[in-house]
Protein backbone atom coordinates (compact mmCIF):
# COMPACT_ATOMS: atom_id res chain seq x y z
CA UNK A 1 0.00 0.00 0.00
CA UNK A 2 2.54 2.73 1.22
CA UNK A 3 4.30 1.49 -1.85
CA UNK A 4 2.07 2.37 -4.51
CA UNK A 5 0.91 5.25 -2.93
CA UNK A 6 4.78 6.20 -2.80
CA UNK A 7 5.29 4.94 -6.26
CA UNK A 8 1.71 7.44 -7.32
CA UNK A 9 3.39 10.37 -5.41
CA UNK A 10 6.62 10.55 -7.49
CA UNK A 11 4.83 9.74 -10.97
CA UNK A 12 2.04 12.57 -9.82
CA UNK A 13 5.33 14.66 -9.43
CA UNK A 14 6.74 13.71 -12.90
CA UNK A 15 3.45 14.36 -14.79
CA UNK A 16 2.71 17.28 -13.10
CA UNK A 17 6.31 19.22 -14.18
CA UNK A 18 5.78 18.23 -17.63
CA UNK A 19 2.32 19.21 -17.59
CA UNK A 20 3.55 22.54 -16.37
CA UNK A 21 6.01 23.04 -19.27
CA UNK A 22 2.56 22.46 -21.84
CA UNK A 23 0.58 24.64 -19.52
CA UNK A 24 2.80 27.38 -18.74
CA UNK A 25 3.00 28.45 -23.22
CA UNK A 26 -0.73 28.18 -23.13
CA UNK A 27 -1.10 30.36 -19.64
CA UNK A 28 1.40 32.72 -20.88
CA UNK A 29 -0.13 33.24 -24.27
CA UNK A 30 -3.55 33.93 -23.14
CA UNK A 31 -2.15 36.19 -20.22
CA UNK A 32 -0.30 38.67 -23.16
CA UNK A 33 -2.47 38.25 -26.44
CA UNK A 34 -5.70 36.65 -24.66
CA UNK A 35 -5.95 34.34 -27.29
CA UNK A 36 -7.32 30.75 -26.17
CA UNK A 37 -4.56 28.58 -28.16
CA UNK A 38 -6.73 25.09 -29.26
CA UNK A 39 -3.35 24.03 -31.56
CA UNK A 40 -1.30 24.36 -28.13
CA UNK A 41 -1.83 20.58 -27.77
CA UNK A 42 -0.81 19.82 -31.49
CA UNK A 43 2.51 21.65 -31.05
CA UNK A 44 3.09 19.08 -27.77
CA UNK A 45 2.26 15.76 -30.15
CA UNK A 46 4.90 17.23 -33.17
CA UNK A 47 7.14 17.98 -30.51
CA UNK A 48 6.58 13.83 -29.74
CA UNK A 49 6.61 12.93 -33.53
CA UNK A 50 9.56 15.11 -34.09
CA UNK A 51 11.37 14.15 -30.97
CA UNK A 52 10.29 10.24 -32.17
CA UNK A 53 11.67 10.64 -35.54
CA UNK A 54 14.90 12.35 -34.71
CA UNK A 55 15.56 9.91 -32.04
CA UNK A 56 14.97 6.60 -34.16
CA UNK A 57 17.08 8.33 -37.03
CA UNK A 58 19.94 9.73 -35.07
CA UNK A 59 20.00 7.14 -32.56
CA UNK A 60 20.23 10.34 -29.80
CA UNK A 61 17.46 10.94 -27.01
CA UNK A 62 19.70 13.76 -26.06
CA UNK A 63 19.36 15.27 -30.33
CA UNK A 64 16.09 14.84 -30.06
CA UNK A 65 15.56 16.54 -26.71
CA UNK A 66 17.23 19.71 -28.37
CA UNK A 67 16.28 19.74 -31.28
CA UNK A 68 12.68 19.14 -31.57
CA UNK A 69 11.41 22.16 -29.32
CA UNK A 70 13.79 24.35 -31.94
CA UNK A 71 11.64 23.02 -35.29
CA UNK A 72 8.12 23.22 -33.23
CA UNK A 73 9.44 26.67 -31.84
CA UNK A 74 10.51 27.64 -35.68
CA UNK A 75 6.55 26.58 -36.92
CA UNK A 76 5.17 28.47 -33.96
CA UNK A 77 6.76 31.25 -34.82
CA UNK A 78 5.04 30.71 -38.67
CA UNK A 79 1.66 30.47 -37.12
CA UNK A 80 1.44 33.34 -34.57
CA UNK A 81 3.18 35.70 -37.24
CA UNK A 82 0.87 34.68 -40.48
CA UNK A 83 -2.11 33.37 -38.62
CA UNK A 84 -2.75 34.45 -35.35
CA UNK A 85 -1.31 38.34 -35.94
CA UNK A 86 -4.19 39.32 -37.95
CA UNK A 87 -6.59 38.53 -35.52
CA UNK A 88 -5.70 40.16 -32.59
CA UNK A 89 -8.10 42.26 -30.61
CA UNK A 90 -10.94 40.50 -33.00
CA UNK A 91 -13.80 38.13 -30.85
CA UNK A 92 -11.57 35.67 -28.86
CA UNK A 93 -14.58 33.29 -31.07
CA UNK A 94 -12.36 33.58 -34.07
CA UNK A 95 -8.99 32.45 -31.99
CA UNK A 96 -10.88 29.64 -30.81
CA UNK A 97 -12.26 28.68 -34.55
CA UNK A 98 -8.19 29.39 -36.13
CA UNK A 99 -6.26 27.79 -33.33
CA UNK A 100 -8.88 24.66 -33.54
CA UNK A 101 -9.08 24.52 -37.22
CA UNK A 102 -4.59 24.33 -36.53
CA UNK A 103 -5.04 21.45 -34.16
CA UNK A 104 -7.48 19.62 -36.65
CA UNK A 105 -4.94 20.03 -39.37
CA UNK A 106 -1.68 19.27 -37.62
CA UNK A 107 -3.46 15.84 -36.97
CA UNK A 108 -4.33 15.21 -40.69
CA UNK A 109 -0.88 15.83 -41.11
CA UNK A 110 0.84 13.66 -38.49
CA UNK A 111 -1.74 10.83 -39.06
CA UNK A 112 -0.25 11.22 -42.93
CA UNK A 113 3.21 11.35 -42.59
CA UNK A 114 3.55 8.61 -39.28
CA UNK A 115 0.66 7.07 -39.16
CA UNK A 116 -1.90 5.80 -36.81
CA UNK A 117 0.06 3.60 -34.58
CA UNK A 118 1.64 4.68 -31.47
CA UNK A 119 5.33 4.34 -31.00
CA UNK A 120 7.11 5.70 -27.86
CA UNK A 121 10.55 7.68 -27.81
CA UNK A 122 13.40 5.24 -26.99
CA UNK A 123 15.07 6.66 -23.40
CA UNK A 124 18.58 7.50 -23.00
CA UNK A 125 20.88 4.86 -22.12
CA UNK A 126 21.59 6.52 -18.87
CA UNK A 127 18.40 5.77 -17.83
CA UNK A 128 16.93 2.58 -18.92
CA UNK A 129 17.24 1.29 -15.22
CA UNK A 130 15.26 1.51 -12.10
CA UNK A 131 16.49 2.73 -8.60
CA UNK A 132 14.98 1.32 -5.46
CA UNK A 133 14.65 3.58 -2.79
CA UNK A 134 13.82 2.03 0.81
CA UNK A 135 10.29 -0.01 -0.26
CA UNK A 136 9.92 0.93 -3.66
CA UNK A 137 11.14 0.88 -6.97
CA UNK A 138 11.57 3.82 -8.95
CA UNK A 139 12.13 4.21 -13.10
CA UNK A 140 15.30 6.17 -13.33
CA UNK A 141 13.68 8.06 -16.59
CA UNK A 142 11.07 9.19 -14.21
CA UNK A 143 13.61 11.31 -11.62
CA UNK A 144 15.49 12.24 -14.80
CA UNK A 145 12.54 14.17 -16.32
CA UNK A 146 11.27 15.12 -12.76
CA UNK A 147 14.80 17.13 -12.11
CA UNK A 148 15.15 18.53 -15.87
CA UNK A 149 11.57 19.83 -15.56
CA UNK A 150 11.68 21.53 -12.34
CA UNK A 151 14.96 23.32 -13.39
CA UNK A 152 13.50 24.48 -16.34
CA UNK A 153 10.41 26.02 -14.54
CA UNK A 154 12.68 26.95 -11.89
CA UNK A 155 14.63 29.44 -14.61
CA UNK A 156 11.62 30.35 -16.33
CA UNK A 157 10.58 31.11 -12.87
CA UNK A 158 13.27 33.20 -11.57
CA UNK A 159 13.51 35.00 -15.00
CA UNK A 160 9.65 36.00 -14.85
CA UNK A 161 9.97 37.66 -11.05
CA UNK A 162 13.20 39.41 -12.16
CA UNK A 163 14.45 39.75 -15.33
CA UNK A 164 13.43 42.53 -17.57
CA UNK A 165 11.60 40.25 -19.79
CA UNK A 166 9.72 38.72 -17.05
CA UNK A 167 8.18 42.74 -15.64
CA UNK A 168 7.66 43.18 -19.21
CA UNK A 169 5.42 40.08 -19.55
CA UNK A 170 3.80 40.32 -16.12
CA UNK A 171 2.96 44.07 -17.34
CA UNK A 172 1.58 43.07 -21.17
CA UNK A 173 -0.51 40.50 -19.36
CA UNK A 174 -2.04 43.22 -17.16
CA UNK A 175 -2.39 46.22 -19.79
CA UNK A 176 -0.96 45.64 -23.16
CA UNK A 177 -1.56 49.20 -24.50
CA UNK A 178 0.19 50.86 -21.70
CA UNK A 179 3.09 48.31 -22.57
CA UNK A 180 3.05 49.89 -26.30
CA UNK A 181 2.89 53.85 -25.16
CA UNK A 182 5.64 53.23 -23.15
CA UNK A 183 7.91 52.44 -26.26
CA UNK A 184 7.87 48.99 -26.42
CA UNK A 185 6.87 47.00 -29.69
CA UNK A 186 4.37 44.41 -27.64
CA UNK A 187 4.04 42.74 -31.01
CA UNK A 188 7.67 41.12 -30.96
CA UNK A 189 6.86 40.29 -27.38
CA UNK A 190 4.11 38.44 -28.26
CA UNK A 191 5.80 35.75 -31.25
CA UNK A 192 8.71 35.12 -28.60
CA UNK A 193 5.98 34.18 -26.26
CA UNK A 194 4.47 31.88 -28.62
CA UNK A 195 7.97 30.85 -29.81
CA UNK A 196 8.71 29.54 -26.12
CA UNK A 197 5.55 28.28 -25.19
CA UNK A 198 5.41 26.36 -28.33
CA UNK A 199 9.07 24.95 -27.51
CA UNK A 200 8.35 23.95 -23.83
CA UNK A 201 5.25 22.27 -25.10
CA UNK A 202 7.08 20.62 -27.28
CA UNK A 203 9.76 19.60 -24.68
CA UNK A 204 6.93 18.00 -22.45
CA UNK A 205 6.03 16.70 -25.75
CA UNK A 206 9.95 14.41 -26.46
CA UNK A 207 9.83 13.99 -22.31
CA UNK A 208 6.68 12.26 -21.85
CA UNK A 209 7.10 10.40 -25.36
CA UNK A 210 9.58 8.17 -23.66
CA UNK A 211 7.09 7.36 -20.79
CA UNK A 212 3.54 7.78 -22.01
CA UNK A 213 3.08 6.93 -25.87
CA UNK A 214 3.86 9.49 -28.77
CA UNK A 215 0.34 8.93 -31.09
CA UNK A 216 -2.24 11.62 -33.18
CA UNK A 217 -4.50 11.04 -29.73
CA UNK A 218 -2.31 12.81 -27.75
CA UNK A 219 -2.59 16.76 -28.42
CA UNK A 220 -5.79 16.39 -28.02
CA UNK A 221 -5.62 14.26 -24.88
CA UNK A 222 -3.09 16.57 -23.40
CA UNK A 223 -5.23 19.97 -24.18
CA UNK A 224 -7.65 19.44 -21.79
CA UNK A 225 -5.96 18.38 -18.82
CA UNK A 226 -3.69 21.85 -19.89
CA UNK A 227 -7.12 23.76 -19.63
CA UNK A 228 -8.12 22.82 -16.71
CA UNK A 229 -4.87 23.59 -15.00
CA UNK A 230 -4.80 26.95 -16.50
CA UNK A 231 -7.98 27.59 -15.34
CA UNK A 232 -7.28 26.32 -11.46
CA UNK A 233 -4.08 28.13 -11.79
CA UNK A 234 -5.74 31.42 -13.01
CA UNK A 235 -6.06 32.65 -16.59
CA UNK A 236 -2.71 34.25 -17.10
CA UNK A 237 -0.52 33.04 -14.70
CA UNK A 238 2.78 31.28 -14.41
CA UNK A 239 2.75 30.21 -10.81
CA UNK A 240 -0.68 29.46 -11.11
CA UNK A 241 -0.02 26.85 -13.59
CA UNK A 242 2.96 25.63 -11.77
CA UNK A 243 0.98 25.13 -8.92
CA UNK A 244 -2.09 23.58 -10.67
CA UNK A 245 -0.21 21.41 -12.84
CA UNK A 246 1.51 19.36 -9.62
CA UNK A 247 -1.87 19.66 -8.35
CA UNK A 248 -3.44 17.84 -11.22
CA UNK A 249 -0.25 15.60 -11.39
CA UNK A 250 -1.10 14.14 -8.38
CA UNK A 251 -4.70 13.79 -8.84
CA UNK A 252 -4.07 11.98 -12.07
CA UNK A 253 -1.71 9.64 -10.56
CA UNK A 254 -3.42 8.71 -7.31
CA UNK A 255 -6.90 8.74 -9.25
CA UNK A 256 -5.71 5.84 -11.41
CA UNK A 257 -4.69 4.10 -8.33
CA UNK A 258 -7.97 4.01 -6.61
CA UNK A 259 -10.39 4.10 -10.33
CA UNK A 260 -8.50 4.39 -13.18
CA UNK A 261 -11.55 4.94 -15.18
CA UNK A 262 -12.26 7.89 -13.48
CA UNK A 263 -9.47 10.20 -13.19
CA UNK A 264 -10.38 12.66 -16.21
CA UNK A 265 -14.02 12.90 -13.90
CA UNK A 266 -11.32 13.90 -10.60
CA UNK A 267 -9.88 16.59 -12.92
CA UNK A 268 -13.07 18.63 -13.73
CA UNK A 269 -14.68 17.67 -9.96
CA UNK A 270 -11.25 19.44 -8.83
CA UNK A 271 -11.78 22.67 -10.98
CA UNK A 272 -15.24 23.00 -10.25
CA UNK A 273 -14.48 23.18 -6.62
CA UNK A 274 -11.56 25.31 -6.93
CA UNK A 275 -14.05 27.65 -9.63
CA UNK A 276 -16.86 27.84 -6.44
CA UNK A 277 -13.92 28.77 -3.99
CA UNK A 278 -12.12 31.20 -6.03
CA UNK A 279 -13.53 32.23 -9.10
CA UNK A 280 -10.82 33.77 -10.87
CA UNK A 281 -8.07 30.27 -10.22
CA UNK A 282 -5.59 30.17 -7.53
CA UNK A 283 -3.42 33.15 -8.71
CA UNK A 284 -6.19 35.00 -11.55
CA UNK A 285 -6.61 38.18 -11.86
CA UNK A 286 -7.38 39.18 -8.25
CA UNK A 287 -3.73 39.72 -8.28
CA UNK A 288 -2.94 41.82 -10.69
CA UNK A 289 -0.76 40.82 -13.21
CA UNK B 1 -15.86 78.02 -35.23
CA UNK B 2 -17.51 80.77 -33.18
CA UNK B 3 -14.41 82.65 -31.51
CA UNK B 4 -11.21 82.96 -32.84
CA UNK B 5 -7.85 84.84 -30.98
CA UNK B 6 -5.57 87.26 -32.55
CA UNK B 7 -2.71 85.32 -33.10
CA UNK B 8 -2.18 83.05 -36.41
CA UNK B 9 -3.88 79.79 -37.01
CA UNK B 10 -0.93 77.94 -36.95
CA UNK B 11 -2.71 74.69 -38.41
CA UNK B 12 -1.24 74.99 -42.35
CA UNK B 13 1.92 77.01 -41.09
CA UNK B 14 5.65 74.99 -41.32
CA UNK B 15 6.42 77.52 -38.68
CA UNK B 16 9.72 75.52 -36.42
CA UNK B 17 7.77 76.68 -33.58
CA UNK B 18 5.04 73.86 -33.61
CA UNK B 19 6.36 71.07 -31.38
CA UNK B 20 2.85 69.63 -32.59
CA UNK B 21 0.57 70.19 -35.34
CA UNK B 22 -3.03 68.39 -35.25
CA UNK B 23 -4.44 69.15 -39.00
CA UNK B 24 -8.20 68.24 -39.49
CA UNK B 25 -8.07 64.82 -37.53
CA UNK B 26 -11.65 62.55 -37.71
CA UNK B 27 -11.47 59.28 -35.51
CA UNK B 28 -13.81 56.98 -35.02
CA UNK B 29 -14.61 54.38 -32.93
CA UNK B 30 -15.67 51.25 -34.86
CA UNK B 31 -18.45 52.99 -36.51
CA UNK B 32 -19.10 55.85 -34.21
CA UNK B 33 -17.56 59.08 -35.36
CA UNK B 34 -15.98 61.07 -32.60
CA UNK B 35 -13.49 64.02 -33.66
CA UNK B 36 -14.60 66.10 -36.86
CA UNK B 37 -12.20 67.96 -38.56
CA UNK B 38 -9.98 68.74 -35.00
CA UNK B 39 -6.91 70.83 -35.50
CA UNK B 40 -4.66 72.19 -32.95
CA UNK B 41 -0.87 73.19 -32.29
CA UNK B 42 1.34 73.27 -29.22
CA UNK B 43 4.38 75.61 -29.44
CA UNK B 44 8.00 74.61 -28.23
CA UNK B 45 7.89 74.58 -24.37
CA UNK B 46 3.89 75.75 -24.24
CA UNK B 47 1.57 74.03 -22.09
CA UNK B 48 -1.52 73.65 -23.60
CA UNK B 49 -5.25 73.08 -22.47
CA UNK B 50 -7.90 71.38 -23.83
CA UNK B 51 -11.11 71.06 -21.97
CA UNK B 52 -14.99 70.85 -22.61
CA UNK B 53 -17.25 68.65 -20.92
CA UNK B 54 -17.20 65.06 -20.16
CA UNK B 55 -17.38 62.88 -23.30
CA UNK B 56 -16.70 65.28 -25.86
CA UNK B 57 -13.25 63.48 -27.26
CA UNK B 58 -10.46 64.91 -25.03
CA UNK B 59 -9.34 61.47 -24.52
CA UNK B 60 -9.98 60.65 -28.03
CA UNK B 61 -7.57 63.30 -29.50
CA UNK B 62 -4.90 62.39 -26.72
CA UNK B 63 -5.19 58.77 -28.23
CA UNK B 64 -5.17 59.99 -31.59
CA UNK B 65 -2.27 61.67 -31.26
CA UNK B 66 -0.54 58.68 -29.66
CA UNK B 67 -1.67 56.08 -31.94
CA UNK B 68 -3.73 54.36 -29.82
CA UNK B 69 -7.01 55.23 -31.79
CA UNK B 70 -5.15 56.57 -35.12
CA UNK B 71 -7.43 59.38 -36.93
CA UNK B 72 -9.12 58.07 -40.04
CA UNK B 73 -7.92 61.56 -42.14
CA UNK B 74 -6.19 64.11 -41.26
CA UNK B 75 -2.89 64.50 -39.96
CA UNK B 76 -0.86 64.93 -36.90
CA UNK B 77 3.31 66.40 -36.91
CA UNK B 78 5.48 66.48 -34.43
CA UNK B 79 8.41 68.76 -35.09
CA UNK B 80 7.67 68.82 -38.90
CA UNK B 81 7.61 65.14 -39.40
CA UNK B 82 4.03 63.31 -40.15
CA UNK B 83 3.19 60.34 -37.22
CA UNK B 84 -0.13 59.95 -38.51
CA UNK B 85 -1.12 56.37 -38.35
CA UNK B 86 2.11 55.17 -36.69
CA UNK B 87 2.12 52.52 -34.17
CA UNK B 88 2.25 53.90 -30.30
CA UNK B 89 5.83 52.42 -30.00
CA UNK B 90 6.97 54.50 -32.75
CA UNK B 91 5.64 57.44 -31.75
CA UNK B 92 7.08 57.06 -28.32
CA UNK B 93 10.37 56.82 -29.67
CA UNK B 94 9.98 60.28 -31.06
CA UNK B 95 9.61 61.71 -27.78
CA UNK B 96 6.00 62.16 -27.16
CA UNK B 97 4.92 60.46 -23.88
CA UNK B 98 1.67 59.66 -22.38
CA UNK B 99 0.09 59.73 -18.89
CA UNK B 100 -3.26 58.05 -19.17
CA UNK B 101 -6.23 58.82 -17.69
CA UNK B 102 -7.08 56.86 -14.42
CA UNK B 103 -3.11 56.54 -14.41
CA UNK B 104 -2.99 52.58 -15.37
CA UNK B 105 0.21 52.00 -13.62
CA UNK B 106 0.90 48.45 -13.58
CA UNK B 107 -0.59 47.38 -9.96
CA UNK B 108 0.96 43.86 -9.37
CA UNK B 109 4.82 45.70 -10.49
CA UNK B 110 6.38 47.29 -7.79
CA UNK B 111 6.98 50.95 -7.92
CA UNK B 112 10.94 50.40 -9.22
CA UNK B 113 9.48 47.66 -11.68
CA UNK B 114 7.08 50.10 -13.62
CA UNK B 115 9.95 52.62 -13.99
CA UNK B 116 12.15 49.40 -15.17
CA UNK B 117 9.58 48.54 -17.72
CA UNK B 118 9.67 52.18 -18.90
CA UNK B 119 13.22 52.55 -19.05
CA UNK B 120 13.82 49.10 -21.14
CA UNK B 121 12.86 50.76 -24.60
CA UNK B 122 15.75 53.09 -24.08
CA UNK B 123 18.68 52.54 -26.04
CA UNK B 124 20.94 54.45 -23.35
CA UNK B 125 22.09 53.24 -19.85
CA UNK B 126 19.39 55.54 -17.68
CA UNK B 127 20.30 54.58 -14.33
CA UNK B 128 21.39 58.75 -13.48
CA UNK B 129 18.30 59.25 -14.68
CA UNK B 130 16.56 57.19 -12.32
CA UNK B 131 18.17 58.45 -9.52
CA UNK B 132 17.19 62.27 -10.76
CA UNK B 133 13.67 60.62 -10.91
CA UNK B 134 13.78 59.69 -7.14
CA UNK B 135 15.20 63.10 -6.64
CA UNK B 136 12.05 64.40 -7.45
CA UNK B 137 9.42 61.83 -6.43
CA UNK B 138 10.33 61.44 -3.02
CA UNK B 139 6.87 59.44 -1.84
CA UNK B 140 8.48 57.15 -4.83
CA UNK B 141 11.78 56.84 -3.60
CA UNK B 142 10.30 55.73 -0.46
CA UNK B 143 7.81 53.34 -2.19
CA UNK B 144 10.36 51.89 -4.89
CA UNK B 145 9.80 48.04 -3.67
CA UNK B 146 5.74 48.38 -2.76
CA UNK B 147 3.30 47.10 -5.38
CA UNK B 148 1.92 50.31 -7.27
CA UNK B 149 -1.53 48.66 -6.65
CA UNK B 150 -0.98 49.56 -3.02
CA UNK B 151 -0.38 53.44 -3.67
CA UNK B 152 -2.83 55.82 -2.98
CA UNK B 153 -4.13 57.88 -5.66
CA UNK B 154 -1.90 60.95 -5.98
CA UNK B 155 1.25 58.65 -5.52
CA UNK B 156 -0.16 56.51 -8.46
CA UNK B 157 -0.05 59.86 -10.47
CA UNK B 158 3.31 60.59 -9.53
CA UNK B 159 4.35 57.18 -10.43
CA UNK B 160 2.32 57.91 -13.69
CA UNK B 161 4.21 60.80 -14.42
CA UNK B 162 7.52 59.81 -13.13
CA UNK B 163 6.98 56.48 -15.84
CA UNK B 164 6.73 58.53 -18.86
CA UNK B 165 10.15 60.64 -17.96
CA UNK B 166 11.88 57.47 -18.46
CA UNK B 167 12.96 55.81 -21.83
CA UNK B 168 13.30 57.85 -25.19
CA UNK B 169 14.15 61.86 -24.08
CA UNK B 170 10.21 63.04 -23.60
CA UNK B 171 9.89 66.63 -25.31
CA UNK B 172 5.98 66.28 -25.55
CA UNK B 173 4.10 65.19 -22.96
CA UNK B 174 0.12 63.69 -23.39
CA UNK B 175 -1.30 64.31 -19.65
CA UNK B 176 -4.67 63.13 -19.66
CA UNK B 177 -7.22 63.97 -16.51
CA UNK B 178 -3.80 64.38 -14.05
CA UNK B 179 -6.10 65.33 -11.27
CA UNK B 180 -9.18 63.51 -11.43
CA UNK B 181 -10.01 61.73 -8.46
CA UNK B 182 -7.00 63.62 -6.43
CA UNK B 183 -7.72 65.82 -3.31
CA UNK B 184 -7.50 69.62 -3.49
CA UNK B 185 -3.78 69.37 -1.66
CA UNK B 186 -2.85 66.58 -4.41
CA UNK B 187 -3.89 68.45 -6.99
CA UNK B 188 -1.57 71.21 -5.90
CA UNK B 189 1.77 69.03 -5.88
CA UNK B 190 0.37 67.73 -9.49
CA UNK B 191 0.44 71.45 -10.75
CA UNK B 192 3.66 71.73 -8.98
CA UNK B 193 4.70 69.15 -10.88
CA UNK B 194 3.65 69.96 -14.11
CA UNK B 195 4.91 73.61 -14.16
CA UNK B 196 8.61 72.15 -12.76
CA UNK B 197 8.47 70.06 -15.95
CA UNK B 198 7.53 72.44 -17.92
CA UNK B 199 10.43 74.73 -16.83
CA UNK B 200 12.87 71.87 -17.98
CA UNK B 201 11.26 72.41 -21.38
CA UNK B 202 8.75 69.76 -21.62
CA UNK B 203 6.16 70.78 -24.16
CA UNK B 204 2.40 69.82 -22.39
CA UNK B 205 -0.77 69.34 -23.68
CA UNK B 206 -3.25 69.25 -20.66
CA UNK B 207 -6.68 67.33 -20.88
CA UNK B 208 -8.60 68.27 -18.14
CA UNK B 209 -12.22 68.11 -16.47
CA UNK B 210 -11.30 70.31 -14.01
CA UNK B 211 -10.86 73.47 -16.52
CA UNK B 212 -9.72 76.10 -13.63
CA UNK B 213 -6.89 74.17 -12.55
CA UNK B 214 -6.20 73.47 -16.15
CA UNK B 215 -6.24 77.07 -17.37
CA UNK B 216 -4.51 77.87 -14.60
CA UNK B 217 -1.47 76.49 -15.97
CA UNK B 218 -1.88 76.69 -19.51
CA UNK B 219 -0.77 79.72 -22.02
CA UNK B 220 -3.47 78.34 -24.25
CA UNK B 221 -6.79 76.88 -24.63
CA UNK B 222 -9.16 75.04 -26.85
CA UNK B 223 -12.56 74.23 -26.08
CA UNK B 224 -13.83 70.74 -27.63
CA UNK B 225 -17.82 69.82 -27.69
CA UNK B 226 -19.44 67.24 -29.56
CA UNK B 227 -16.10 66.25 -31.41
CA UNK B 228 -15.34 70.08 -32.83
CA UNK B 229 -12.75 72.73 -31.79
CA UNK B 230 -15.34 75.69 -30.58
CA UNK B 231 -13.22 78.21 -29.30
CA UNK B 232 -9.49 78.97 -28.58
CA UNK B 233 -8.20 81.58 -26.95
CA UNK B 234 -5.38 82.87 -24.50
CA UNK B 235 -5.78 80.46 -21.18
CA UNK B 236 -6.58 83.72 -19.01
CA UNK B 237 -8.73 85.33 -21.45
CA UNK B 238 -10.85 82.03 -21.57
CA UNK B 239 -10.83 81.72 -17.71
CA UNK B 240 -11.84 85.56 -17.35
CA UNK B 241 -14.73 84.88 -20.28
CA UNK B 242 -17.55 84.15 -17.99
CA UNK B 243 -20.38 83.90 -21.02
CA UNK B 244 -17.55 81.17 -22.81
CA UNK B 245 -16.97 79.59 -19.45
CA UNK B 246 -20.77 78.49 -19.04
CA UNK B 247 -21.41 78.02 -22.05
CA UNK B 248 -18.58 75.34 -23.18
CA UNK B 249 -17.79 73.81 -19.48
CA UNK B 250 -20.68 74.72 -17.55
CA UNK B 251 -18.92 76.64 -14.62
CA UNK B 252 -20.87 79.62 -13.12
Amino acid sequence: MIESILRATLLGLQLGVTFALVAAGLTLIFGMMDVINFAHGALYMLGGYFGYTIATQFGSFWAALVLAPIIVGVLGAAMEKFTLRPLYGRNPLYHILLTYGLAVMIQGVVLEVWGASSQQIPRPGQFTGSITVGPVTYPTYWLFVLVVSTVILTVIWYAIENSNLGILMRASAHDTEMVNALGIDVSKVFTGVFVFGAALAALAGVLLGATRSVNPGMGAGIIIEAFVIVVIGGLGSFKGAVYAALLIGLVTAYGALVAPTLTELFLFVLMAVVLLVRPSGLFGATEAA
Amino acid sequence: MSRSNTEADGNHSVDSDHRLIIDGINTFYGDSHVLFDVSLSVDDGEIVALVGRNGVGKTTTIRSIMGLTPPRSGTIRKDGDEITGLEPHKIRARGISWVPEERRVFGGLTVHENLRLAAHSASEDQSDRFEAIYERFERLDERRKQKAGTLSGGEQQMLAIARSLLGPETDVLLLDEPSEGLAPQIVEDVKDIIRELNDDGVTILLVEQNAEMALGLAERAYVLEKGRVVHRSDANELLTDRSAMEEYLGVH
